[in-house]
């Protein structure tokens, strides 16, 4: 609870540090120190007995634990590179940094809930920061529109949600997970709004992770917001919703899983294909990143279908997390130099910028699922544990879905090492301080290093 | 208080929500003008505070009319950012529609 305090405060105390004079570096400083007391408070909560707070409406498992971990870190790794994006903010600055502080309290609250208001409001005190946050370049009409549309997307989303949560209530008389728990498992005949309550929340929270087919605001969110934001949305809140997904589903409709184990499979087959197939048009590589980003949910999604080993589900998003991080630091040193995000600027970047150009191509891999790199070990976690689930038709078209991937993934890495660069862009300097290199540095040995020896991290739960 | 609520059956609670919640899906689905959404989008979620307050009439139980506030806070924070963003939108494009929306799309 520490971690969820110490946030709030920093994110506050910016808000009003915003009415005095405070150089750039300071902001950046306080809001950086607080997210690693956050992290320390956090870790603190390792290993011991589970803690409830505020009336039990919290409480902090291993299991809490680490995906709080997780979330704090890739942000923070991600806060590294934002040199350039808040240098370009001239209004407001305190008050954007306020924003992703207010967007980790709500991630916070929804993965360590232990009651659906919680859950409910830790989800909009982080959509309610985000849809400002896709629609900060006021003057940008595409940044207006992926706000509007991500406003209206998730505002519908969570009256679905809130439709499901009150059904179930009706149907359990609680709205704590014990309390739905023990309805779901009682063993007496279950009340029709109760199956009808758990689709709904089903539906709600597919909308909020972007599993298809309620995955059509994600291309257009993702494409017009500013990369930043964009690189954010896609993995740090994207942990969450799926910690909070697992966690929802595994404690309270574990006991009720025929019910809903062939909707999800669906949902499943439908997100890794769909994501997979539109990508493959695609020229833009941040509309790319967007499709590949929902074909790589429906991987996370099989960890609730086969409804046990939080370890997978861990091991995967970091492991996309940390790729996906690289690639869009990539994307943004590109975008900037070049203006715009196609794939034709890539072309020749190897021999422009070697260290950018190797960056990209590990990050493809390992996005792809190539051996050695982290992202192949999590798609073999997740594949047997789907297997060994009797689910052979889901890993069936997810490999060769995969197999379609890795074409998409190739179009980029051919474009850096076998296309020339045109004239003028041989002359593109790439705006990367140390910092950023060192940061590039780090994600490239963790992919490949997750991918040689993953037992650091998976088994960990 | 609760005598005047259950005068009336659950299940006419229950169908009165359902019905008022799917007139808001048909609406945000088939409406083209932002702030008609919008206003859809608060119909759903008022279905779901009356019927959280006759469920929690019903059981007796004060959690779901506690919940109906904080929906109801929730959703004041929601108009807020929302109508603002419609704002900015219409400053820059001179319209609510969102057929308008489709810069992206090409």
């Amino acid at each position: 609870m520490i971690t969820l305090v110490i946030l709030a405060l920093v994110g506050l105390f910016l808000m009003i540090a915003g009415l005095f004079d405070i150089s750039r570096k300071a902001v950046f400083g306080v809001a950086m120190t607080g997210m690693v007391a956050a992290l320390a408070g956090n870790l603190y909560m390792w290993d011991k007995v589970p803690m409830a707070y505020f009336n039990r409406m919290i409480l902090i498992d291993n299991y809490d634990v680490a995906f709080i971990t997780a979330v704090l870190g890739v942000s923070m790794f991600l806060f590294l590179l934002s040199e350039n994006y808040f240098g370009k903010i001239q209004n407001y600055l305190t008050e954007h940094y306020a924003l992703y502080m207010f967007s980790l309290v709500g991630m916070i609250a929804m993965i360590s809930f232990n009651n659906l208001v919680m859950l409910f409001i830790g989800i909009e005190i982080l959509s309610v920061s985000l849809y400002i946050l896709a629609g900060s370049e006021k003057n940008n009409l595409s940044s207006n529109e992926a706000s509007l549309k991500y406003f209206l997307m998730g505002a519908f989303a969570t009256g679905i949600l809130l439709m499901g949560i009150t059904l179930i209530y009706g149907a359990s008389g609680s709205f704590y997970l014990s309390g739905i728990e023990q309805y779901f498992t009682s063993g007496n005949e279950l009340s029709p709004i109760a199956y009808i309550g758990m689709f709904l929340v089903l539906v709600g929270m597919s909308f909020k992770v972007s599993v298809a087919p309620f995955h059509f605001w994600t291309p257009d969110v993702y494409d017009g917001s500013p990369t930043f934001v964009t690189a954010f949305m896609s993995t740090v809140v994207k942990i969450a919703g799926f910690a909070a997904f697992f966690k929802l589903f595994y404690i309270c409709f574990s006991s009720v899983i025929h019910y809903w184990v062939e909707v999800v499979s669906v949902l499943v087959i439908l997100t890794v294909t769909i994501g997979a197939m539109t990508a493959i048009t695609q020229k833009s590589v941040k509309r790319l990143l967007a499709y590949s980003s929902v074909s790589h949910a429906g991987y996370m999604l099989m960890v609730v279908l086969v409804g046990a080993d939080a370890d997978n589900l861990m091991f995967y998003v970091v492991a996309y997390s940390i790729s996906s991080i690289v690639a869009f630091s990539v994307l943004m040193l590109v975008q900037e130099a070049a203006g715009n995000a196609e794939i034709t600027s890539f072309e020749g970047l190897a021999k422009v910028n070697p260290l950018l150009g190797f960056a990209m191509t590990v990050s493809m891999l390992s996005l792809a699922g190539i051996p050695l790199t982290a992202g192949f070990m999590a798609k073999v976690y997740i594949l047997t544990s789907v297997f060994n689930a009797g689910h052979g038709i889901v890993v069936l078209v997810a490999i060769l879905t995969a197999m379609v991937g890795i074409y998409y993934y190739f179009k980029v890495i051919i474009a850096i090492y076998f296309k020339t660069a045109t004239e003028e862009r041989k002359l593109f300097t790439y705006n990367s301080s140390s910092l950023f290199k060192i940061v590039l540095f780090i994600g490239i040995i963790a992919i490949i290093v997750l991918g040689i020896c993953p037992d650091i991290i998976h088994n960990l739960i | 208080m609760d005598s005047v609520i259950k005068i009336i059956p659950l299940n006419a609670y229950i169908i009165l929500s359902a019905v008022i919640f799917c007139i808001g899906i048909v609406g945000v689905l088939t409406r083209r003008n932002a702030i008609i959404i919008f206003m859809s989008v608060e119909l759903m979620l008022n279905a779901v505070n009356l019927l959280l307050a006759a469920f929690s009439s019903y059981s007796g139980d004060a959690n779901g009319q506690v919940f109906v506030f904080f929906i109801m806070a929730v959703a004041a924070a929601e108009v807020a950012v929302g109508l603002a963003i419609i704002v900015m939108m219409y400053r820059n494009t001179g319209s609510v529609d969102i057929d308008l929306l489709n810069k992206l799309k090409n």
